[in-house]
């Protein structure tokens, strides 16, 4: 984990664990380094992005709702100031499902019919409008509100995935949670919309095997 | 929060204790008699 | 919009430089005296120039992070679990009531965020599900209902140092109310792109000296909103105890509860008004040592007073037990109408009687109240005019003293008044924080202003 580069005194590898951390001394010459790019210079202004710190990992499987499933790509979407993480799964009977990660926390997701998204604040936005966070909806018999919409770019993919990724790729995306930990999701990419509904879920009441390993973390219970 | 439950319980039963030793005793530091007893001074009512 | 999308960026290349001494060229290091934070070069002693970017970068974060309660990449453990500060916040409600976030992030656990008021810790994480609401003032969530304490105001970002999942900036505003609960706070944050909900639960000073060797002010003063009374735990307990003390001393007195009254004597009164002494015996008391009570009444009584020197002498060892008793009764009438005043019976107490056989030896003489007020209406002679002014005497064994009792249950009840008024300060000063009206013990005393 981490920022590895190589000393441009002595080419030895350094590794910045951090990404705030704005210098370290390298090991075998003793220089100091600093980091120059845009994110560390902000210190005291604004805050760092972390680097890219999630226990999942292509590979990595698992077992959702009872069925088991493998971890097999991956997109990750940047808004403004942030970013998070879709896991692919390939489930053992078949079909896909989505792993998003946002803050830590993850939801269990799976793509609907769009003509399920009836809430009027689902169809607003399918029609090319915009999502105030707060706004109520009842989905499935559940009273949800927004909680998030924004625009996002793809920037990166990797694994298998069931579409293309292009460069540049840009959605409007809209969130809504529920009191029992429910959740949909709506993608507007120009003139066409996916929806996904599922529900929050930890990392452990997936049984997860092959996660990712830290320097200097250890590995929880629940990784067996 | 124990402790002070326990230091209350302890009040208590010293209480207790004392009050039943004084209804053996038969003993009350309000009573009349058992020692000398002062007398009222003046008579009359106190009425206006 | 356009312009918004055009500001989403992919994450920079990261870039490395090292930084060496102008002047000779071999590394430098970083030295801290205080609280500032200086590049300096060993070999030749030079200090680099923040004017450079680089070096100011360096000793910025070094003079930041050095001044924090908790340097960041400190490692602490709380609820069983590792974590790592990685990121610091200040703010405050646009200025005023500041106060400190630190953010603590685990690969396997996510993140958390411990919030520093000043004077207490308290750990909080971000919710998955919305809240349910249940009144016009309460929420509940994840099995706990929280009443609303705080109303929705601005909170502003004064300074942030470190990593955070999303690019926090100095400026940036949310609204933010808050609910309390108790040890629990749920609070909801929002700004134009989300709202987001989340609980924090008060750590004991103990928790957080123990993870990340901070202190925590052990009596926090105004309470925070969601820590509970000190008091509240051993008052609970402690009136039940003391209820069933009270209750226990009611059952000893009415099990050693006495007899009954028993007639001694009836003596006749001089009209002359003269002193008389009569001895009564024999009178007998069975227990080891008892209250005897004597007891007095004079049918005529008007406008006068009877006065009585008791003495109760031992047969046996002739020690003698003296007490003093005046039945006393005066009426008449003035403009308001009839008055009286007193009581035609003279009650009186003796403490520890030992057991034995006592002759009772009453010293007694009536008298008659003269008015000043010689024209007053109905004003009488009741030792002329009764037909036989007498004093009919009773004795009465045995018994627990009434205000013994009194004193006893008084004094178990001390305790938890001085208990409860402590507790009732502590929460008019913790309620007295919120924006909203108090509730509960803290409303009730409300008008001792």
């Amino acid at each position: 984990m981490g920022l590895m580069i190589a000393c441009p005194n002595c080419g030895a590898d350094a590794v910045f664990r951090s990404a705030a951390l704005p210098c370290r001394i390298c090991d075998y010459c003793q220089t100091m380094l600093v980091r120059s790019d845009d994110g560390v210079r902000a210190v005291g202004e604004a805050a760092v992005l972390p680097f890219d710190v999630s226990p999942v990992t292509i590979g990595m499987r698992g077992m959702a709702d009872g069925i088991g499933f493998q971890v097999i790509g991956r997109v990750r979407w940047a808004w403004t100031d942030g970013a998070w993480n879709e896991w692919l799964m390939l489930l053992d009977d078949g079909s896909h499902g989505w792993l998003g990660e946002a803050m830590g926390q993850f939801m269990l997701l799976r793509e609907a019919p769009l003509k399920t998204a009836r809430a009027k604040v689902l169809r607003d936005v399918i029609n090319g409008g915009e999502a105030v966070p707060g706004t109520a909806a009842e989905i499935g018999g559940v009273k949800m509100h927004v909680a998030d919409a924004r625009d996002v770019l793809c920037i990166a993919a990797e694994g298998e995935l069931p579409f293309t990724a292009p460069p540049g790729w840009r959605v409007y995306g809209v969130d809504l949670k529920g009191p029992g930990g429910e959740c949909v999701s709506l993608q507007r990419d120009g003139g066409s919309a996916t929806f996904y509904t599922g529900r929050y879920v930890t990392l452990a009441e997936l049984a997860p095997r092959g996660l990712r390993r830290f320097d200097g973390w250890s590995l929880p219970d629940y990784a067996g | 929060m124990t402790r002070g439950s326990f230091f209350f319980g302890l009040w208590c039963l010293c209480v207790a204790a004392l009050f039943i030793v004084t209804a053996i005793f038969g003993y009350s530091p309000f009573a009349q008699g058992g020692r000398s007893a002062a007398r009222a001074g003046a008579y009359g009512p106190t009425h206006k | 919009m356009p312009a918004e999308l055009d500001t989403i960026a992919p994450p920079p290349a990261p870039a490395v430089r090292a930084l060496s001494c102008p002047a000779c060229g071999s590394a430098v290091t970083l030295r801290a005296a205080g609280y500032s934070v200086t590049a300096g070069c060993p070999s030749c002693g030079s200090i680099l120039d923040v004017a450079d970017p680089l070096v100011k970068l360096v000793t910025r974060y070094a003079e930041m992070t050095r001044a924090l309660d908790i340097p960041l990449g400190t490692r602490g453990t709380l609820d069983g679990i590792e974590w790592e500060a990685i990121g610091w916040l200040a703010r405050s409600m646009n200025g005023s009531y500041p106060w400190e976030e630190y953010l603590l992030f685990n690969p396997y656990h996510g993140y958390r965020w411990l919030i520093f008021d000043g004077q207490s810790w308290s750990l909080g994480e971000q919710l998955t599900a919305t809240p349910n609401f249940v009144t016009y003032d309460t929420l509940s969530a994840g099995g706990r209902q929280y009443r609303r304490f705080f109303k929705e105001r601005e909170a502003r970002v004064d300074a942030v140092l470190g990593e955070f999942y999303w690019r926090v900036a100095i400026g940036e505003q949310v609204i933010t109310s808050e609910w309390a609960a108790a040890g629990w706070t749920l609070s909801r944050e929002a700004n134009a792109k989300e709202v987001s909900w989340s609980v924090a639960r008060l750590l004991a000073p103990r928790e957080i000296e123990d993870a990340f060797g901070v202190e925590a002010e052990r009596h926090p003063w105004p309470p925070p909103p969601h820590m509970v009374s000190p008091h509240a735990g051993w008052l609970s307990t402690c009136v039940k105890l003391g209820l069933a003390a009270m209750a226990f001393l009611v059952v000893v007195s009415i099990f050693m509860g006495g007899g009954r009254w028993s007639d001694i004597g009836t003596l006749p009164i001089a009209r002359d008004g003269s002193a008389q002494s009569v001895t009564v015996g024999s009178v007998t008391f069975g227990q080891p040592w008892q209250r005897v009570e004597l007891r007095a009444r004079v049918p005529g009584l008007e406008n006068g007073w009877v006065d009585l020197d008791y003495a109760l002498v031992d047969r046996s060892t002739q020690r003698v037990y003296e007490a003093y008793g005046v039945a006393e009764r005066y009426s008449g009438r003035d403009d308001e109408g009839d008055w009286s005043e007193g009581s035609r019976t003279s009650e009186i107490s003796i403490a520890s009687v030992p057991r034995g056989t006592y002759d009772l030896v009453i010293d007694y003489r009536g008298n008659r109240w003269i008015a000043n007020n010689p024209g007053s209406w109905g004003q009488s002679d009741w030792l002329a005019t009764s037909d036989a002014p007498e004093v009919v005497v009773e004795v009465r064994r045995g018994g627990v003293f009434f205000s013994n009792l009194l004193l006893a249950l008084i004094l178990i009840a001390v305790p938890l008044l001085w208990g409860l008024a402590r507790h009732v300060r502590f929460e008019q000063a913790r309620q007295a924080e919120s924006d909203f009206d108090p509730i509960g013990v803290a409303a009730l005393f409300k008008e001792s202003e």
